[in-house]
Formats: C-alpha cells, structure tokens, sequence
C-alpha cells in the first residue's frame, strides 16, 4: 500500500515537472481563446489538474504536446460555454499595444460562438495548420475550412456594422 | 472592409495579446474611462463659449 503510493505519487511529480514545460505556451493559447488573463490563469489550472489525473497520458512528445493543446483547447471552450450568459466585458481596456483597437476587436468576437471564437485563435493566433486545428478541436480536417470561413465571414459582419 | 484587411486585424489583434502584468489600480481606472468613451457611453461636454471661430 505504501510503495503503491509513493508510486503514484513520484508519477504526479513528474508528470508535474513535465507539464510545467508547457506552461508558457498553454497560458498563451488560453488567453488568445477567452481573451482575459484571468480566464486564461483558471483555464490552466483546471487543464493541468487534469492533465495530471489522466490514467494514460503519451508518452511521445509530439503526442504529448497535441494532447496538452487539445486539453487547454476544451477547458478554455468549457469556461467560455460556461461564462457567455451572463458575460460581461472587462470595464478595463486589455494591456496591449493598441488597447482601444483590442478592447473593440474582443467586442466583436464576443458576439461569436465559442467554436468561432476557438478556430480563430488556433488559426490566427497560434498559427495552426488546418490538420493542427482539426487534431485540437477533434473534428474533420473538411469541417476546419467552413468553419474557419464562417468564423471570418461572421466577424467581418459584425466588425463592418460596428464601424 | 476586404478579406485579408480582416484577417491581417484577427492576426495582429492576437499577436498583440500577450502576457504583460496587470496595471496598477489607477491605470485600471484611466483605462474605464477610456474604455467608456470607445464605446461612446461617455461624451465631452464642450461648452459653447470655448468655441472659437
């Protein structure tokens, strides 16, 4: 019983120590999703501890790095599915360059379905491939394009009635 | 507004959201403001007389 826990246990640290690599790029991609800092902290957490209680997790690298994104991916979806009725945009402008710019753009995709708001992220915020997004989001790699296109197609929409 | 005009705002709206620290309570409170007149709740009342000719 003890050498089963000490087992288990050495297993999480590491796994801990492993995940902490990805970190950094997980942060970044959550908060190019929920477009809130704090979201983006929570959206890491939670995608973590799961991490870290997945039976089986790969054991390849490549595997293990489209495993984290598709984990961080579906947690920022989950808590975005979660926040939409009764969201509210941030009072404060976000901390960037081009706040006002920023602060209208995040408007705009806000008025977008959660799928829409992701594809664009993993599209033009991490730069995917079509077969990195359809890996992420777990659908057909046919199903990225039109989706992509509808995503674009709505936020142009509602960018050009906005200005 | 064309296509890639769309999604050249998308790429650099993204590559602009970066980590950087939270600003302090006053810079919170600068940036409200702002914020408030980009979505044109807020207005400045310019006083006729200050307008010259």
């Amino acid at each position: 019983m003890t050498n089963q826990f000490s087992l288990r246990h050495s297993q999480i640290l590491d796994r801990s120590a492993i995940l902490e690599v990805y970190r950094g790029e997980s942060f970044r991609l959550a908060l190019r999703i929920t477009g809130n800092p704090t979201l983006a902290e929570d959206v890491v957490q939670t995608a973590f501890l799961r991490l870290l209680q997945t039976p089986e997790l790969p054991m390849l690298l490549p595997e293990l790095i489209k495993y984290v994104r598709r984990t961080v991916t579906n947690c920022s979806i989950d808590i975005l599915k979660r926040q939409q009725p009764q969201i509210e945009l941030s009072e404060s402008l976000p901390n960037t360059e081009d706040p006002v710019l920023d602060f209208e753009i995040r408007q705009a995709l806000s008025q977008l379905s959660v799928d829409h708001q992701a594809i664009l992220a993993l599209a033009h915020g991490e730069g995917y491939s079509y077969r990195e997004i359809a890996e992420t989001l777990e659908i057909p790699i046919g199903t990225v394009g039109s989706r992509l296109n509808n995503a674009r197609a709505e936020f142009k929409k509602i960018w050009e009635a906005g200005e | 507004m064309k296509n890639r005009d769309i999604n050249r705002l998308l790429t650099d709206h993204y590559d602009r959201l970066v980590y950087t620290p939270q600003p302090s309570k006053s810079e919170k409170a600068q940036s409200k403001i702002i914020a408030m007149f980009a979505r044109k709740q807020l207005t400045v009342p310019v006083h006729k007389a200050e307008i010259k000719p």
